[in-house]
């Protein structure tokens, strides 16, 4: 049916051969020529082979007019050929104070380093402090009544069974330069600047009216 | 048997007849040393790392979870070693640890731990006697490295400042109360009360 895969097949130009050799090469397309229109059936295969053609074409000159190079931030300069050089590691803060969370839902980041700790069948380290019996003893935030709920909404006794890796959602913090740049704005940050907008505005009505 | 004894017995008692009395003071004297100084040696020897991770039941299980933490791996080198922790250091209890240490030796003959799943199986039970060992001695082991009085509480982290200063200081807990599963995985905590 389809043409034999070449060791390229992960090549770009893939998806054209597919398309030319499902609307060429197929055997069983001759199951579906209406006798008497062998005409356009010849030149149905012929706009077939140009747009298989002018996809071929085009996802060439697609590669060859990219103006920007695709750079990796954590490749750097580096050719992919070569190694590079990772950074040296950075262990995770250990200061045990309290981050603001970026927006409400935000699972807390964890404020102190987690290195070993075991999350298994068998234990969870974790919970050996921040379980709700265990708060009193260690001063820890105890996990919040959130993780009791199974996905039916049911409260369980403890911590439900999808909420058990803690570390799923809840990360360390390393102090090092961001790789990928970031433009999140807090929400709080958002409705400030909309509100001096608003009111700047307002400030202003015979310019804006001079604008319109 | 009995005259046996009885004969053994009079050969002890009677002095002797053909050895000068230079000769088995002295003889006894250096015999002595070598049987102690060959006696310390061998059971030295049971405290090396070598001896312990000898057989696989030990080097499969405890010795290959030892590896990645704090007490094999670190910035100085500095490192703990089976009988560090696992063996008391002075010889009244060392030589009570070894004579319990038989039992392993049978263990180790019928292979009672002879895969991981039996490990696992077992290794509540293991946990428990360890750690009521260190819970009766107050913690000896790591005492022995880990001096209370050259703590400082500024270098350590907020939590560890504090529960060292307060619940250490004033002994209402020791080391392995809250440093369980610091060498080696955890067992199943679900039946062990905090």
């Amino acid at each position: 049916m389809t043409p034999p895969r070449s060791a390229y097949g992960a090549s770009p130009s893939r998806a054209p051969q597919k398309i030319a050799g499902r609307f060429s090469g197929d055997p069983a397309r001759g199951r579906h020529q209406r006798p008497g229109k062998a005409g356009s059936a010849v030149a149905l295969e012929w706009m077939h082979w140009l747009l298989a053609f002018l996809l071929v074409l085009g996802a060439g000159a697609a590669r060859a007019a990219d103006p920007v190079p695709h750079k990796d931030p954590f490749r750097g300069d580096t050719a992919f050929t070569d190694h590079t050089r990772p950074p040296p590691l950075v262990g995770a803060e250990n200061r045990d104070l309290r981050r603001v969370r970026s927006y409400a839902m935000q699972p807390p980041t964890v404020p102190h380093a987690i290195d070993n700790y075991q999350i298994d069948r068998y234990a969870n380290k974790c919970m050996m402090c921040h379980a709700r019996t265990r708060a009193g003893d260690s001063q820890a935030t105890p996990i919040s009544i959130t993780h009791y709920t199974d996905r039916e909404g049911n409260f369980l006794g403890d911590v439900a069974p999808r909420r058990y890796f803690c570390d799923t959602c809840h990360v360390v913090q390393m102090d090092v330069e961001a790789k990928v740049p970031n433009t999140f704005e807090d929400v709080d940050a958002v409705v400030r600047r909309m509100r001096e907008e608003a009111r700047s505005r307002a400030a202003t009505p015979q310019q804006q009216q001079k604008k319109k | 048997m009995r005259d046996l004894i009885r004969r053994y017995w009079r050969t002890l008692t009677r002095p002797s007849a053909y050895y000068s009395l230079g000769f088995l003071t002295i003889g006894g004297f250096i015999g002595g040393v070598v049987f102690w100084g060959a006696f310390n040696t061998a059971l030295e020897f049971t405290n090396t790392e070598t001896f312990c991770t000898g057989c696989h039941e030990m080097r499969n299980n405890p010795y290959q979870e030892l590896q990645p933490t704090i007490h094999f791996t670190n910035r100085s080198g500095v490192r703990a070693k089976c009988s560090d922790c696992h063996v008391p250091h002075d010889w009244t209890n060392k030589m009570a640890r070894k004579m319990q240490a038989s039992k392993e030796v049978w263990g180790w003959i019928f292979g009672t731990i002879d895969t991981r799943d039996e490990f696992l199986d077992k290794r509540l039970e293991l946990a428990r006697r360890e750690w009521s060992r260190l819970k009766a001695n107050d913690s000896l082991e790591c005492r022995n490295c880990h001096l209370y009085d050259s703590m400082d509480f500024t270098r350590q982290s907020k939590r560890g400042g504090f529960a060292h200063s307060t619940a250490l200081d004033g002994g209402t807990k020791t080391c392995i109360d809250c440093h369980k599963g610091i060498a080696h995985r955890l067992p199943n905590m679900a039946e062990v009360l905090p």
